[in-house]
């Protein structure tokens, strides 16, 4: 009997085992996350590199939208859609909910590149609009060999767009809608806290450690970390070769 | 007493939860409904298409209308695939194949309307029909993605029907069919057979 488990373990251990292999064979190397720009190809001087990280790292910080810059060395054979929905969606660029994510991606040896617009951003970066900064923002220059300047001057057409394109993204601190004062708030949750403490005082002490810890944690992340939010792309934007 | 009373519920719920959880009486139909939305994307993004196809046979008339034939044949293979409403909840494997060849057909229709284009410079450098290829590039490619992920539903679902443990669980209270998968290749077989001809 725990024979026949010991063989059926095994067979179902080395499939997995060359499910595995065989998966990471075919697929193209997704490259992780390090930064809001990654140059495998070494395209860019290192000064246009600092300079367009910090610019990214703000924009997000103003506006919420994550536009990732990433150039690949290869596309593996494979079309530069494919790629870049596949980086979108293990990256997943943006806030979950809102899909504010921007993936600009370029495959120099294969002089390929794509503009991928998440889900949330199709009403200010539609496709058209895509195209023309490809067609007439950036493949000029990457003709010229000029790559530092094209990719500087692609990232900020998107970034004009993003914030003139759609109301939406930049009003909500002017929005001046019914907010709740914020002491009603503060009494709201005291109270909260009370009857909590009331019925057990464990989960209470917990619960106040666990916002209090929670706070320092993100208060001190807030600078260094450059991550995808859980957004998608449905396969927004446009693509380019020059 | 009460306490060690209290520990043997919280195991027993602990237990049961986990239990059914992993079992696929949630999973089956949650997987259901992401099959479902999966499909809505698709028609979604079929219906994105169609929209945009009266604009962009307008712009080409105006540059060539001689070309009436594949015209015609765009703007019909358009009204016989917005004609095909599926509801994806109560489709048939039958129902699911028209569908796809009358999508497929608008496709190599659309596909022969972008080859002939080439041939007048005119249209090409119109702005509007510049606009209009973005758009459309954009909406095929979206269908793409949309059809890759309609797949990747069928195919979780697909596994917990017919995978234990789930399958069993789907025996017992579901009775769930198998999904047929989306063919590609039945609504693309149209765009290999009709290859343009090469004439010299």
């Amino acid at each position: 009997m725990f024979k026949i488990f010991k063989n059926y373990f095994s067979k179902v251990f080395l499939a997995s085992l060359a499910f595995v292999i065989s998966s990471q064979v075919l697929a193209l190397d997704v490259p992780t996350l390090t930064g809001p720009v990654i140059d495998q190809a070494d395209l860019i001087q290192a000064s246009t590199k600092s300079n367009l990280t910090e610019n990214l790292f703000q924009f997000k910080a103003k506006t919420g939208v994550q536009i990732q810059v990433l150039i690949l060395k290869t596309l593996d054979n494979e079309p530069i859609e494919n790629a870049a929905i596949k980086i979108f969606d293990q990256w997943k660029l943006g806030d979950q909910k809102k899909d504010d994510g921007i993936l600009f991606l370029i495959a120099p040896n294969d002089r390929k590149l794509r503009i991928e617009v998440g889900q949330g951003l199709e009403g200010s970066v539609p496709d058209v609009i895509a195209k023309r900064i490809i067609a007439e923002v950036v493949t000029p220059l990457f003709r010229k060999g000029q790559f530092d300047l094209g990719i500087q001057s692609g990232v900020v057409s998107i970034q004009n767009y993003v914030v003139t394109g759609d109301a939406g993204l930049v009003a909500p601190e002017n929005k001046s809608g019914r907010k709740i004062p914020a002491a009603y708030l503060l009494f709201g949750f005291m109270g909260l806290f009370i009857i909590l403490f009331i019925f057990s005082p464990t989960l209470a002490m917990q619960l106040l450690f666990l916002v209090l810890s929670g706070g320092r944690g993100s208060s001190g992340g807030g600078g260094g970390g450059w991550s995808g939010g859980g957004g998608s792309s449905s396969g927004g934007g446009s693509s380019g070769s020059w | 007493m009460k306490k060690a009373q209290n520990i043997l519920i919280l195991t027993i719920v602990t237990i049961l939860s986990t239990g059914l959880t992993g079992c696929g009486i949630q999973s089956i139909p949650t997987q259901k409904n992401e099959v479902d939305a999966g499909f809505a994307e698709v028609t979604n993004q079929y219906k994105r298409r169609s929209d945009l196809i009266p604009n962009l046979v307008n712009v080409v008339k105006g540059y060539a209308s001689h070309e009436k034939e594949t015209l015609t044949g765009v703007v019909e293979a358009r009204a016989k695939a917005t004609q095909m409403t599926i509801d994806p909840s109560k489709s048939t494997p039958e129902q699911l194949l028209k569908y796809q060849q009358a999508q497929g057909q608008l496709s190599s229709a659309l596909g022969k309307l972008m080859v002939i284009s080439e041939n007048y410079p005119q249209l090409k450098a119109d702005a509007n029909f510049r606009d209009l290829q973005a758009q459309l590039e954009g909406t095929e490619n979206r269908i793409t993605v949309a059809r890759n992920r309609y797949i990747e539903t069928i195919k979780g679902f697909n596994n917990l029907v017919g995978v234990p443990p789930t399958s069993w669980t789907n025996s017992i209270f579901y009775q769930h069919a198998k999904m047929p998968q989306w063919d590609v290749s039945a609504a693309e077989k149209e765009k290999v057979e009709k290859t343009p001809e090469v004439k010299f």
